[in-house]
């Protein structure tokens, strides 16, 4: 049996419609390596996808295992932590039948990432485990004009739904969820709030299941065809109930309903202040403010007392609950009384600020606005895919013929990300 | 479909697990935002949190209903079934 033999290999797909010169250049990026999203990751890989971008800022735990196949359960015995995205994409690059994969993975927060992580990608598949991230997702992914796929579970049910993201009239994820909060929050606020509501129950068929789903629909869209487009598929396992709900725009939608334009790169380190971002401008906008891609949050109120403690981070830096010297740490967060900018004016004292701190990494995407026009630019700081991710390839020394991982160790990312 | 009477429409929501019903008298400028709340008011559905979010559905359309329209401007009418899907952010 010749298992090298494409057209042998990928018989039953190209029945079945799959254009194997579009798989071979497809580029798929996938956020969130849960369960859901490391089940589409390897249906991904089994499917040929030429490139697989894999973000995820988490750990591997032993209840992680039973419903993600890619986790290989002897490289996770150790006590060293194993993270999601990495094992995801080792895992991938074993079971891969592409001629020639690429599997690039970042261990990061989306918004650590940013905009530029998705840059060039086919279809983004949204299966990280958080309302508001999805809301950012799908703005995102509507400035750049790449289709979204997202998918979600629990108990015995769960949904996918579809974003071509062609137009700006199309309905958007936020114009069924104008209620998901916008980003002023932490991931700690977030945490407190699952633990309350109980623990969401994810089992290997639900996430089999709506990981293929989410899988066949971004499969459809690197072929341009969007089969579910603006509507979400609702499905429960145990009672066979099915639903299919057509999107509406809401026209008070908070979210994103326009296309960057030209993204013109500019060439500030991420490393440089912010200033130079203004100073690059310049020949193209004549009074810029910067639009930040996340809230910078300036302070916040002591958990405790409520004085007011400088805090100098993006919003998704902020996983601690501020306190003053004065009081003992207490695990609870407030949102009031937050001082947060989402703008800066060239003679804002944060324009001081290197670009990093204020949440701007590598290769990052933002917008300066011409007040003098109205006009919106975006731009990108130098770097690129090679900053944001780490890469593997086949063909190295990082997977045998055989397919059992060679030379691979445990160290984090090399990406230094933190702000 | 009924004409609206005396300025009230009735409506009919389904629950997004079961096969739960609750029947309400509601203004025909009651937003779709405004009918989830009162649904969690009454206990009908939990309310939505970090991994929990509802929408409305015309089930005579398969339409959403915007939260911030009016009900009458999404073209609910009196007597419609208004089934509430609940989008979950597990993964």
């Amino acid at each position: 049996m010749d298992t090298n033999t494409s057209s042998d290999l990928f018989s039953r797909e190209t029945l079945a419609g799959y254009d194997r010169k579009r798989m071979e250049s497809a580029v798929v990026t996938v956020v969130g390596l849960g369960a859901g999203g490391s089940n589409a990751v390897q249906t991904l890989a089994l499917a040929g996808t030429n490139e697989l971008r894999l973000i995820d800022f988490d750990t591997v735990e032993v209840s992680n295992l039973t419903r993600s196949p890619l986790f290989d359960r002897r490289r996770l015995a150790g006590k060293k932590p194993r993270f999601k995205a990495r094992e995801a994409a080792l895992g991938a690059l074993v079971c891969s039948y592409a001629a020639d994969p690429t599997v690039r993975f970042a261990i990061a927060r989306f918004e650590e990432a940013g905009l530029g992580a998705l840059v060039g990608s086919d279809v983004v598949i949204a299966a990280v485990d958080s309302l508001r991230v999805r809301a950012l997702l799908a703005d995102a992914t509507r400035l750049l004009g790449i289709p979204m796929v997202e998918l979600g579970f629990f108990e015995s049910r769960g949904q996918i739904s579809v974003f071509p993201n062609s137009t700006g009239e199309e309905p958007c994820w936020r114009c069924q969820h104008p209620q998901v909060e916008d980003g002023v929050a932490s991931c700690t606020l977030y945490a407190q709030r699952v633990a309350a509501e109980g623990h969401i129950p994810a089992t290997q068929s639900l996430a089999a299941v709506f990981g293929a789903l989410a899988t066949e629909h971004a499969i459809q869209a690197v072929h341009h065809r969007f089969p579910l487009a603006g509507r979400t598929f609702f499905l429960d396992l145990h009672s066979g109930r099915t639903n299919v709900l057509s999107l509406t725009t809401d026209p008070c939608c908070p979210g994103v309903h326009r296309r960057f334009g030209e993204v013109r790169p500019l060439m500030v380190s991420c490393d440089e202040p912010l200033r130079a971002v203004f100073d690059a401008a310049r020949p193209f906008a004549t009074d810029p403010i910067v639009h930040l891609p996340a809230p910078f949050v300036v302070q916040m109120p002591c958990a405790e007392c409520g004085s007011p403690v400088e805090v100098a981070k993006p919003v998704w830096g902020v996983l601690q609950p501020p306190h003053c010297e004065k009081c003992p740490e207490l695990p609870q967060l407030g949102e009031r009384g937050m001082v947060v900018v989402s703008t800066v004016a060239a003679s804002d004292p944060l324009a001081q600020r290197r670009c990093r701190t204020l949440g701007l990494s590598l290769a990052a995407i933002l917008e300066i606005e011409d007040r003098a026009t109205g006009v919106m630019h975006p731009v990108k700081l130098a770097g690129n895919l090679d900053d944001l991710f780490d890469v593997r390839r086949r063909g190295g020394n990082t997977v045998s013929p055989n397919g059992i991982l060679m030379n691979e160790t445990a160290t984090p990312s090399s990406k230094e990300m933190n702000p | 479909m009924n004409a609206p009477t005396n300025g009230k429409i009735t409506a009919v929501f389904l629950h997004p697990r079961d096969s739960r019903e609750f029947r309400a008298e509601l203004g025909q400028n009651t937003t779709g935002q405004q009918a989830i709340d009162g649904l969690v008011k009454n206990k009908f559905i939990e309310p939505p949190g970090g991994t929990r979010a509802y929408a409305l559905q015309l089930q005579r359309t398969g339409a959403t209903i915007p939260l911030s329209s009016s009900l009458a401007t999404a073209g609910v009418q009196d007597g419609d079934h208004i089934p509430v899907t609940e989008t979950s952010a597990g993964a």
